[in-house]
């Protein structure tokens, strides 16, 4: 029988290199190399009538950037979308949860019911909601409007289409944010629910006292993936609006497709590119730090 | 042992997997890499299959396999293909359809790194761009069969540069049912067009259906009336070259005349509500005959029609204040051009000879009925449907005003985005008219 040698601490360290080098290399090629492109020519007036001969601008690009108010109008948008998407997932989410996590006779069904719309693609959900809110005759609920002797209502005017979008992603996503909320809710121990019983607490008491600090990093999980995932939404707004009318739903990621790739500017597309990465940053640095005392404060 | 023996195989497997993987089988090579070959190897009779530019015909002869790029969909060239199959056998054209909302990208990328397709799809905006960037071939001697109205959108410092395609337009589909039951007689101005939707609005008839959730509508609506009005007049001939030289504006030039064509929004034709309704439901209410009228073109008249096999119709022209035999929006459908840096620029160029001529063109129209040819001495026989608008297609009323916008063609996407804030009350016409112009200053600067 031979004897297997101790391994040293750190000694795996070299077989674990090898593992990850793939992925690293996957990593290093399809997202550092082109980022750092995208820095370099955010700063040359590379565009598709310039492709080659590029030269040095400055910061040209940046400051056209905050001078279009088409790119302005984007940012807003997406932060519009992005906090109000993630507010209501985040607040919606949370009491579905708790109240599929009883014991009721339909619960798998009712669960399976509202993750349904999360399974879809929102290209899909898009062109299923255009037809949901037409304001034609074949639209369904101002059809039912109309059936029932009440005003139409037009989702898409420049007032409304932002918020008729987020209602539609509301509908989609609260259900994804109810499962991971059910995760974190089956690891609570019933231990606590039965020394707050003793200590007399009511089920309000119960949520605000036990489950809601427990539930912080399924919140943290909803809210940092939520907002970032908001500020680049891209394929809800083109199937449902393509921006408009006007320009009502431009969002980042539709005006850098046009002016960065369609319209051939490629260099002021970069620049927003690298603008929108520092402000993504700076929202989930701040929201990481804000649930980071809310963990703190718990504990 | 039997673990080991589980490894073993799989990495068997996996090198299996890799060899083949990075091996090149030749069915791969036939499909697909067009462009590796040397000029001289795409002309020579005897070449390796990893050449890739010649394809060992059933007859045994070879045939240079060449690339053809379009944004609208095989069906649309079906007939034009399989007359090129006969009428050029030592060339094989591979047709590739590419989305229309990728395919500048798309084409851009491949002709910066110099594979590119064969032939290309070309608009007169994306032409322009190519011309100037030396990616196509001139095409004079065979630009010279067409007529300058095609040509033209296609030429750059003195040259043509792409083939004029069968021609598209759009006008006003009707409903010659309602028309006639109600005893209403086509408009010849734009002032009886406006009473005749208000007549079709007293008998609770919605006039005209619009899907105006897209930018389109309004864009080709407002720009037939200023065409009527004033581009097609002598004062207003060159704007469309003063424009794109950056010596005019439309701020100050077309106020006036979008400002009476806005009665299309103050007489209630054109509503906000209309916002919500996409091209499909506009087209469903026509199709259904919930609505009297449809802005379209020919590549609408099938649907509509499968949709109401028994709907009667007939398409209008757009009007001006004064009687003519009215306006149609369109052009040159697509402009067919040669890589200058394709390895196949003699089969390729054998391609558009043979697309220059009647048969060819009528092979290109068969798929596109409705459009008419530039090729001179090619005409064709319009369906029924075009009837009322005969009299427009003699008299070669069919223009696209951003067609001579040059680099800033582009914009047209914007004067559409801002006619729909205008409609909305966003902005007035000189803020809206501001804003296309901004736009495409900063195009033609670029």
């Amino acid at each position: 029988m031979t004897k297997k040698r101790k391994l040293r601490p750190g000694e795996l360290g070299k077989y674990f290199m090898i593992f990850i080098l793939p992925a690293l290399v996957i990593y290093l090629i399809f997202s550092i190399a082109p980022f750092l492109y995208t820095i370099f020519y955010s700063f040359t007036d590379y565009t598709d009538m310039n492709p080659v001969n590029l030269h040095f601008v400055g910061l040209k690009n940046y400051f056209k950037v905050f001078e279009t108010p088409l790119m302005l109008t984007a940012i807003e948008n997406s932060v519009i979308y992005a906090i109000l998407l993630t507010g209501f997932q985040t607040v919606l989410g949370l009491p579905l949860a708790v109240i599929l996590n009883k014991k009721l006779k339909t619960r798998n069904l009712l669960r399976a019911v509202f993750f349904f719309p999360a399974v879809f693609s929102s290209l899909i959900i898009g062109y299923l909601w255009n037809f949901i809110m037409s304001s034609s005759d074949f639209g369904l609920i101002n059809n039912l409007l109309h059936q029932l002797g009440m005003d139409t209502v037009n989702f898409f005017t420049s007032d409304n289409a932002l918020y008729s979008v987020v209602l539609t992603q509301i509908w989609q996503w609260t259900g994804w944010g109810m499962v991971i909320y059910l995760a974190n809710l089956q690891s609570i121990s019933p231990d606590l629910y039965e020394a707050a019983d003793i200590d007399g607490a009511t089920g309000i008491q119960k949520f605000f006292r036990v489950t809601l600090p427990l539930m912080c990093p399924s919140v943290k999980i909803i809210v940092v993936t939520g907002l970032i995932g908001g500020m680049k939404v891209f394929d809800i707004i083109y199937s449902m609006t393509s921006g408009g009318p006007g320009d009502a739903t431009q969002t980042v990621m539709m005006v850098m497709m046009k002016k960065g790739i369609s319209d051939g500017f490629y260099s002021t597309g970069s620049a927003f590119g690298v603008c929108f990465f520092v402000i993504v940053l700076l929202i989930s640095a701040v929201v990481t730090k804000l649930m980071g005392k809310w963990s703190e404060a718990i504990q | 042992m039997k673990k080991k023996l589980v490894s073993v195989l799989l990495c068997a497997m996996m090198v299996v997997g890799m060899v083949s993987g990075c091996g090149k089988n030749s069915s791969e090579a036939d499909s697909g890499k067009t462009n590796e070959g040397t000029e001289s190897e795409g002309t020579e009779s005897k070449g390796t299959e990893s050449e890739g530019t010649k394809n060992e015909g059933e007859a045994g002869g070879d045939k240079t396999k060449i690339r053809m790029t379009y944004w609208n969909s095989e069906d649309t060239v079906k007939t034009l293909l399989d007359y090129l199959k006969e009428e050029v056998p030592d060339v094989e054209v591979e047709f590739q359809f590419i989305d229309n909302s990728n395919y500048d990208t798309v084409v851009d990328t491949q002709l910066s790194a110099e594979e590119g397709p064969d032939i290309i799809c070309e608009s007169p905006a994306s032409a322009l761009k190519h011309a100037r960037l030396g990616y196509l071939a001139e095409v004079n001697d065979l630009g010279a069969k067409y007529s300058d109205a095609g040509t033209s959108v296609y030429s750059y410092d003195g040259n043509i540069y792409a083939l004029p395609g069968i021609s598209w337009f759009e006008g006003i589909y009707y409903n010659k049912q309602l028309f006639e039951d109600n005893q209403i007689a086509l408009p010849t101005t734009f002032d009886e067009y406006i009473a005749v939707c208000k007549k079709f609005q007293e008998l609770d008839i919605k006039p005209l259906a619009a899907g105006l959730k897209s930018w389109e509508p309004m864009l080709k609506n407002s720009m037939a009336f200023v065409t009527a009005e004033y581009l097609s007049t002598d004062e207003g001939k060159s704007f469309g070259e003063d424009y794109r030289n950056g010596e005019a504006t439309l701020d100050g030039t077309w106020n006036s005349y979008l400002e009476k064509w806005s009665e299309m929004i103050s007489e209630g034709i054109y509503t906000t509500d209309m916002t919500g309704t996409d091209h499909d439901q506009a087209l469903e209410e026509f199709a259904t005959g919930k609505a009297a009228m449809f802005c379209s073109g020919p590549w609408d008249l099938e649907t509509i029609t499968s949709k109401n096999p028994d709907l009667k119709i007939d398409m209008m022209p757009f009007n001006g204040t004064k009687a003519s035999d009215g306006w149609l929006i369109g052009g040159p459908g697509c402009g067919i051009a040669i890589n200058e840096s394709s390895k196949n620029k003699e089969a390729a160029k054998k391609v558009l000879e043979a697309i220059s001529t009647v048969e060819g063109q009528k092979a290109f129209w068969q798929d596109n009925q409705g459009g008419s040819s530039y090729l001179d001495g090619a005409e064709f026989e319009l369906p029924e449907a075009y009837t009322s608008v005969a009299k427009t297609l003699a008299a070669g009323n069919v223009y696209c005003p951003w067609n001579e916008w040059g680099g800033a063609a582009g914009a047209h996407e914007k004067y559409g985005i801002e006619m729909q804030s205008y409609l909305l009350g966003q902005q007035d016409i000189s803020q809206t008219l501001q804003n296309v112009d901004a736009e495409v200053k900063e195009l033609l600067e670029k």
